[in-house]
């Protein structure tokens, strides 16, 4: 499968006519890599299915006013990642049954999961990263399992490389403690 | 040069080997042409002692080509030699790759850079780093496959949604904000029309008789013209309206004579009668 350049894919956008090819492209692009950065924050696939849908849509309607100041990719992860957020608060405000955080249902929801292949260390390794703050948890991620350098997460998650290295910090010593103990 | 055909019968300078052949060859005209050569260049030195610095100059070439380039030109001669009896191919653009090799060889820099300063990060959280990094998710067979087809559906189902046929055509025959107006005024004069209507009807519903219903009929339609002359006076009450009448020419009678009483004086009078 043929991958056009970020450039080109905003050419075919920009003119009106290769619209249509310039939406397949992108999603074409761009879907297994945001959907593994969904996953990974809403842990559920059908809830993935919907947050990855939702951004698309987003990015769709906001391509026309973005600024090309920024990467196209950078712009997309940020998308993705707070819509991820998003529909993490929603579904707690929804939740009114359980009295625990959303983390604790989707640790839990971890073990039923039809979708997850991972053995017993990766099981209790996904669940000591669903203990960590939702901020600390994208760090780590992105930066563990997507290995993206610092200044590309900062420009995705606005913040300063500085402080990301000190989450990712914290939350790797966190892990490790909650491995180690259990 | 055809070094292989030699020879060596009119070579007295050289031994015979054992079989009576001279070891050493010469291609076939060496001779004949030995004095043709000799002269031309005699000619080419006596040419050059007329430019004494340049006859000094030690004639070598010293101009330079890339490694290789013979041998790849020779290639790429062969290669279009070979293409000549395939017209389509020869149009066919070979790419560069030189570009992409560049690009290719300078993202890999970058990456192994990242992937050292990754694991070296890594280790020092000694748990993580034995681990190995595997995606424990999974996802629904055929899942990317058709991604792109339900965004689509829903982008498309979203734009649709906003805009009803009946705005389409509004929106194409007058534009929105004068279909609004229209639709606006519209309202207005037809509630103020039935409002009106409304107030003018006869609010008699104790009718008990057809002619009382016929006559509330006419007055709340107005549209006596649709009657013929004996209904409408069958519907008249002859009483009530003589009463009226005879009213009415008395109020006038009285009127007129306080207007003249007010007005005319006696010789005006006198005068109108004569």
């Amino acid at each position: 499968m043929q991958h056009y350049s970020d450039e080109e894919i905003l050419a075919f956008y920009r003119d009106e006519k290769s619209q249509n090819m310039a939406l397949h492209y992108l999603i074409q692009k761009y879907q297994k890599k945001l959907y593994w950065h969904i996953r990974k924050i809403v842990i559920c696939h059908d809830d993935t299915d919907d947050v990855l849908q939702n951004t698309f849509i987003k990015i769709w309607k906001g391509l026309a006013g973005f600024k090309e100041e920024a990467q196209l990719f950078t712009w997309l992860y940020r998308i993705a990642t707070n819509e991820s957020l998003t529909f993490l608060k929603q579904k707690q405000k929804l939740n009114t049954t359980s009295i625990h955080p959303i983390e604790y249902q989707l640790s839990k929801s971890l073990e039923s999961d039809d979708f997850f292949k991972g053995d017993e260390i990766q099981l209790k390794l996904q669940k000591a990263i669903l203990t960590l703050p939702e901020k600390q948890r994208v760090v780590f991620n992105m930066r563990y399992y997507d290995e993206m350098p610092y200044e590309q997460m900062s420009e995705v998650l606005e913040t300063s490389v500085g402080a990301l290295k000190a989450s990712y910090h914290i939350a790797a010593k966190k892990i490790e403690e909650i491995l180690l103990n259990n | 040069m055809k070094n292989n055909e030699h020879n060596f019968d009119n070579e007295p300078n050289f031994p015979f080997d054992e079989n009576g052949k001279n070891p050493f060859g010469m291609p076939l005209d060496y001779f004949a042409s030995f004095e043709d050569k000799l002269k031309k260049k005699m000619e080419l030195e006596n040419e050059l002692s007329e430019f004494p610095l340049l006859s000094s100059i030690q004639k070598t070439n010293a101009f330079q080509t890339p490694v290789d380039y013979f041998t790849k030109s020779e290639n790429a001669l062969e290669h279009a030699l070979e293409l000549v009896s395939f017209q389509k191919l020869q149009s066919i653009k070979t790419p560069d790759f030189a570009d992409l090799e560049t690009d290719y060889i300078r993202e890999l820099n970058v990456s192994l850079v990242a992937k050292i300063e990754l694991a070296d990060e890594l280790k020092s959280y000694s748990t993580l780093y034995a681990l190995d990094k595997v995606n424990s998710f999974a996802v629904s067979d055929n899942y990317f496959e058709d991604l792109h087809l339900r965004v689509k559906e829903r982008i498309y189902s979203e734009k649709h949604l906003s805009v009803s046929v009946f705005e389409k055509i509004l929106d194409f025959v007058f534009g929105k904000k004068i279909a609004f107006s229209f639709g606006l005024a519209l309202v207005i004069s037809l509630s103020i029309y039935f409002y009106q209507d409304s107030k003018n009807s006869l609010m008699t519903n104790n009718c008990q008789t057809l002619a009382c219903l016929e006559k509330q009929e006419i007055l709340n339609d107005k549209s006596v013209n649709n009657f013929d002359e004996d209904q409408l006076m069958d519907l008249v009450n002859v009483k009530s309206l003589d009463k009226q009448l005879k009213a009415e020419t008395s109020l006038t009678d009285t009127l007129q004579q306080e207007f003249i009483l007010n007005n005319i004086n006696t010789d005006q009078l006198l005068e109108e009668l004569q």
